[in-house]
């Protein structure tokens, strides 16, 4: 029987040509608007590292001073001072966790002749790459020697690798930052976290670092933060040293805790240190505490998406419900017209519910087809978002999800815009459209 | 006078369909009302005057990783080699560049003591004594920096003596007014404002604060330093195409960005702005469309379904202006209580926005401009079938198939 | 065939209680070929919905073929309605986008038959009309009497056992009306029962059997005499 009321759709799409053009491109506007707009905000809200984002942990304190305002909704600053990630390091050594931030350098070869360019990098610890899932091609991290003490070995990204070098397995090579000599211990693959969930506060979609070496350089080399440094207090730091020892809020830090229990204990952890701090007299609020975030927790407490792309998905599936309710009416209007021929097929030994399902299918006939065309609108749209608008390279493509998610949303909106017509006509006595007028 | 009730009886018999249509107006003004709404402060917003003659000045950044260069001493021999270029009026090392969405915020107070002192943050841009020439500001009040006050600041505690303001940041920080001569504080350092210039937005321009701007000549030697260069007119081009090989030349031991004009960083910056009008605007266009379209179909299908009913009217004494006016008055009707839903719906959308995406409350000017937009597009719609239904030719009622 | 039992039925409005049928009892046999004439308005149009089971009785009995169908729901009286009902109309009732070939075709759809058996049946049905040759055209394409032609195809083509026809010459010019009503006396004679509702006297005299229907009730009851329909094809020629 579908395929019976497959032609009949296809037979009565056919007879009304303007009022199907006018339904099909409604719900085409609808779905192409809507889904642009979801896109947009589907790919910004991605959660970038899903197998393991319920363990890992961003870590906030609440070091600042009594009346400090932070634009986070509990008023908590989202970055840490140098010695509290410095202290927070220095115990439950059983959970790898690290602090972390951003500097650059300009990067070279040993070849006298290679035009320097400047690479962000990221000071950290080896536990970096394991906690985050990310694929050595060559070498590995850093040792844990490395770690404690001053050494200025480096792990590049295959980006770099391919820059630098042409490619290839490059470990025990040396590299140039500034004017300082590295050694490489690892190549990773290229990794772009979108967004960079690990240091939202600098940037949400900025391009992952290409550069990795060991946070304690930082103490010895004096490498300047290229992201946000905060101050809430009233202090001189002129030298890198003062900066250090300051209330600055400028270190991101991560925690991977596997388990409840992992999490409870390094909870248990902060809240120590937090006693132990006020205790000094250094943290001053009655609010100090420790906080633990996982991924989409803190891609959500930093709204990463932005309340623009959540307005314009909003406002969208409203502009796509008066696109249904637009068809409705010409469905029920066209359906109605059609109601003689109705009658004749119940007469002729049509159930209602066939008359339902058939005139259902025309429907969904109609949908798929908006739907298409509407998937074809919304790639239109993003790719004119792309060409016109700087950063969008990665967030104005569809992926597969929306890919299917457009027809499926589109037929089955307009299905359901469909049953209130379909059922109309099939609850309208024939007898009274058989008689001759 | 227009017979409303017959017209309002025959409505009530048609029901699902007015519904719809009534439906379909009411989210067309709630959408179209709040979307416009908010593309009007997105393009008031773009629309701000900087205060800076964004084409001519162009800004870029350098970074010197060698630690034999002299920083300060280069960068100064920079602004007096750059002039060499053509088109140069004039240009300094700076810490930020405006417009461009990242540079360094301070927070001052208007007195020494902190207790009932005003906090107020301000973009401070750090330049040689030239900085006001190089941004082109007039002062309005005071005087410029002299050559003298320069202070070269690396990591030895220098700070600054005297600073140029904005009359913004002036208001905010001496509401009673009279800023100049005063000093204000960053911690305890007291610096005194020897001028006021009109207006020059800072780096964030999505800041509330972006027009606190403070002007100080500072050399602040990093590493990590920017330039900006005021350039002709004319001249811009070639000097962006330039002027990055032009100072390798001079020293290569750094690197040096590509420069652009504050325009481009401008509109880097307003760029999410200009994405979200750029949908709205669309989605506005297409929703009136639809719903116009909509509209005028559904008045040919009725049309057509009371053709017969038409003619009897029309045999019966109605005039071709009666049948006119009886369709525009049945979808002024539908209109107006489409309206009357929508005005409702559009508060409540604006209420929502407003809780949950802390947007403004919406002018109740957007609704009543979008309510009377939506009328004339409702009769505009329904005029072609109601005139075709005004053609139709008495006879119909007397034809029996 | 058709028996009804005291059937009334009861249009309810919000303002009116109309009583179209009232104690309404009538018997067809099988074979037979019946008029039902009567005043507009009388309940002749309400009778053909109920006897077509497009109507439901508000009380009575009525039975189709030796089924009652008091209480049977909508798509139970559907398949009834397919398989043992042929409708024509005065109107004709083509489905306009439809072919002669697809308008054949819609019932058999209904009843599931599967697409041979269906192309051999509308031809067959098309070929018992003389228009077998047509099958693709659209009824706009043909007269009237052919349309009418096609819509006793169509109710033919499921073989139901009963036919029901509603004014079938009613838009026709007489000599069409005249092939139409020797192709219903031919069908009946092959076995199918019929009841047509018209309001010519001529064309119910051609019956074996005339009933007449006034306010709602069974008036009227006459038995033609001899009432083979040869006799009265000959009674005509006579005349």
């Amino acid at each position: 029987m579908f395929s019976y009321y497959l032609q009949l759709a296809i037979k009565s799409l056919k007879s009304t040509p303007t009022t199907t053009l006018l339904m099909v491109l409604a719900i085409a506007c609808g779905i192409g608007i809507s889904m642009t707009a979801l896109t947009l905000n589907h790919m910004t809200g991605n959660n970038p590292i899903p197998e393991k984002s319920s363990q890992l942990f961003s870590v906030q304190l609440q070091a600042s001073g009594k009346t400090s305002e932070w634009r986070t909704i509990d008023n908590m600053p989202v970055q840490l001072t140098y010695q509290d990630a410095v202290n927070l390091m220095r115990g439950m050594p059983e959970y790898k966790h690290t602090a972390m931030y951003k500097t650059g350098f300009s990067v070279r070869s040993l070849d006298p002749k290679f035009t320097p360019f400047l690479r962000s990098t990221r000071l950290t610890t080896r536990h970096f790459f394991s906690m985050f899932n990310i694929r050595f091609l060559h070498g590995a991290p850093w040792s844990e020697t490395v770690d404690k003490n001053p050494t200025l070995q480096v792990v590049i990204n295959n980006d770099l690798n391919e820059k630098l070098f042409g490619g290839g397995d490059n470990t025990g090579k040396e590299m140039l930052l500034n004017d300082k000599v590295f050694q490489i211990v690892g190549i990773i693959e290229a990794w772009q976290p979108k967004p960079k969930f690990y240091d939202v506060n600098n940037g949400a979609f900025q391009a992952a670092e290409q550069v990795f070496i060991p946070f304690i350089l930082s103490g010895v080399h004096e490498f300047e933060s290229w992201g946000n440094n905060n101050g809430w207090k009233e202090e001189h730091s002129n030298t890198y040293q003062d900066k250090l020892a300051s209330e600055t809020l400028w270190i991101q830090y991560w925690a991977e805790l596997l388990t409840e229990q992992a999490k409870d204990e390094f909870q248990q952890y902060l809240a120590g240190y937090v006693a132990e701090q006020k205790k000094l007299a250094r943290f001053e609020r009655d609010d100090a505490r420790g906080i633990l975030r996982d991924v989409q927790q803190w891609l959500d407490y930093n709204n990463v998406v932005g309340n623009d792309s959540y307005v314009l998905v909003a406002v969208s599936f409203m502009f796509l419900t008066v696109c249904l309710v637009n068809s409705i009416g010409l469905l029920l209007a066209k359906f109605l017209r059609s109601a003689p021929s109705v009658g004749v097929r119940r007469a002729l030994g049509a159930s209602k519910g066939q008359v339902f399902a058939q005139h259902l299918v025309e429907v969904g006939v109609l949908g798929l087809i908006g739907g298409l065309l509407g998937l074809v609108f919304a790639y239109l749209g993003l790719t004119l978002l792309k060409n016109n608008f700087d950063g969008f390279d990665f967030v104005a493509t569809m992926d597969m999800t929306m890919f299917f998610a457009a027809p499926v949303i589109a037929v089955s909106a307009t299905v359901l815009a469909g049953i209130y017509p379909a059922w109309r006509v099939c609850t309208t006595l024939p007898s009274i459209y058989l008689k001759t007028q | 006078m227009l017979n409303i009730s017959p017209i309002f009886n025959a409505m009530m018999r048609n029901k699902s369909s007015i519904i719809l249509i009534v439906l379909q107006i009411a989210l067309t003004l709630a959408i179209v009302s709040n979307a416009a709404f908010i593309i009007k402060g997105r393009i008031d917003d773009m629309q701000r005057g900087s205060g800076l003659a964004e084409t001519q000045l162009i800004g870029f950044h350098m970074y010197f990783y060698d630690d034999a260069v002299n920083i300060a001493d280069q960068l100064l021999l920079d602004q007096q080699k750059v002039l060499e270029l053509p088109g140069v009026i004039d240009a300094t090392a700076i810490n930020q560049i405006p417009l461009s969405g990242s540079g360094d915020s301070w927070t001052f107070r208007n007195q020494l003591d902190s207790d009932g002192a005003q906090n107020i943050n301000a973009g401070v841009f750090l330049g040689n004594y030239n900085i006001a020439n190089v941004f082109g500001h007039k002062i309005i009040e005071g005087r410029n920096f002299r050559p003298d006050e320069l202070v070269i600041r690396e990591r030895d505690g220098n700070t600054p003596k005297v600073t140029i303001i904005t009359q913004a940041l002036s208001d905010k920080l001496f509401p009673e007014g009279n800023a100049l001569g005063k000093f204000i504080y960053s911690a305890d350092v007291p610096v005194q404002v020897i001028g006021i210039i009109d207006k020059m937005q800072g780096s964030w321009l999505h800041s509330p604060m972006v027009e606190q701007t403070a002007l100080m000549p500072v050399l602040n030697v990093r590493k990590f330093m920017r330039f900006i260069i005021h350039v002709e007119a004319e001249q811009v081009d070639s000097v962006i195409a330039n002027v990055q090989q032009f100072l390798l030349a001079q020293e290569n031991r750094r690197v040096i960005s590509s420069a652009e004009t504050l325009l481009e960083k401008k509109k880097r910056s307003y760029q999410s702005d200009k994405l979200m009008t750029n949908m709205l605007i669309v989605i506005i266009a297409v929703l009136i469309f639809i719903t116009a379209l909509g509209i005028a179909g559904m008045t040919v299908f009725n049309v057509n379904r009371r053709q017969k009913q038409i003619g009897t009217r029309r045999a019966l004494g109605a005039s071709r202006l009666d049948i006119l006016r009886y369709f525009m008055t049945e979808s002024a009707v539908i209109a107006l209580i489409g309206i009357t839903i929508g005005v409702v719906l559009a508060l409540v959308l604006n209420n929502y926005l407003m809780t949950y995406f802390s947007t403004s409350s919406l002018a109740f000017n957007y609704i009543v401009t979008t309510l009377v937009g939506i009328i004339v597009v409702v009769e505009f719609a329904v005029f072609w079938p109601a005139r075709k239904a005004s053609m139709i030719s008495p006879a119909i009622a007397t034809r029996s198939v | 065939m058709l028996k009804m039992s005291s059937i009334n039925k009861v249009y309810q409005t919000e303002l009116v209680q109309t009583h179209a049928l009232r104690d309404f009892s009538l018997s067809v046999k099988e074979g037979e070929f019946v008029a039902v004439t009567g005043p507009s308005g009388s309940g002749k149009t309400t009778f053909l919905n109920i006897a077509g089971l497009l109507e439901n009785i508000s009380s009575g009995d009525f039975q189709l073929d030796g089924q009652s169908i008091v209480g049977l729901s909508d798509s139970e009286l559907s398949r009834l309605r397919n398989e043992k009902i042929g409708f024509i109309f005065q109107g004709f009732n083509l489905i306009p986008d439809l072919n002669l070939f697809e308008n054949v075709d819609v019932p058999l759809r209904y009843r599931g038959f599967s697409r041979k058996e269906r192309k051999q049946k509308i031809e067959q049905a098309l070929e018992m009309v003389g228009l077998a040759a047509r099958m693709k055209h659209l009824p706009s394409q043909l007269s009237g009497g052919q349309q009418q032609r096609v819509a006793i195809a169509r109710a033919l083509a499921g073989e139901p056992k009963f036919l029901l026809a509603d004014e079938p010459t009613g838009n026709l010019d007489s000599l069409m009306a005249k092939q139409v009503m020797e192709l219903l006396e031919n069908i009946n004679k092959q076995g199918t029962t019929i009841v047509m509702v018209t309001h010519d006297p001529e064309l119910a005299r051609r019956t074996q059997r005339n009933i007449q229907i006034v306010d709602g009730q069974l008036c009227d009851f006459t038995m033609y005499q001899g009432g083979t329909v040869e006799s009265v094809n000959e009674q005509e020629a006579i005349a």
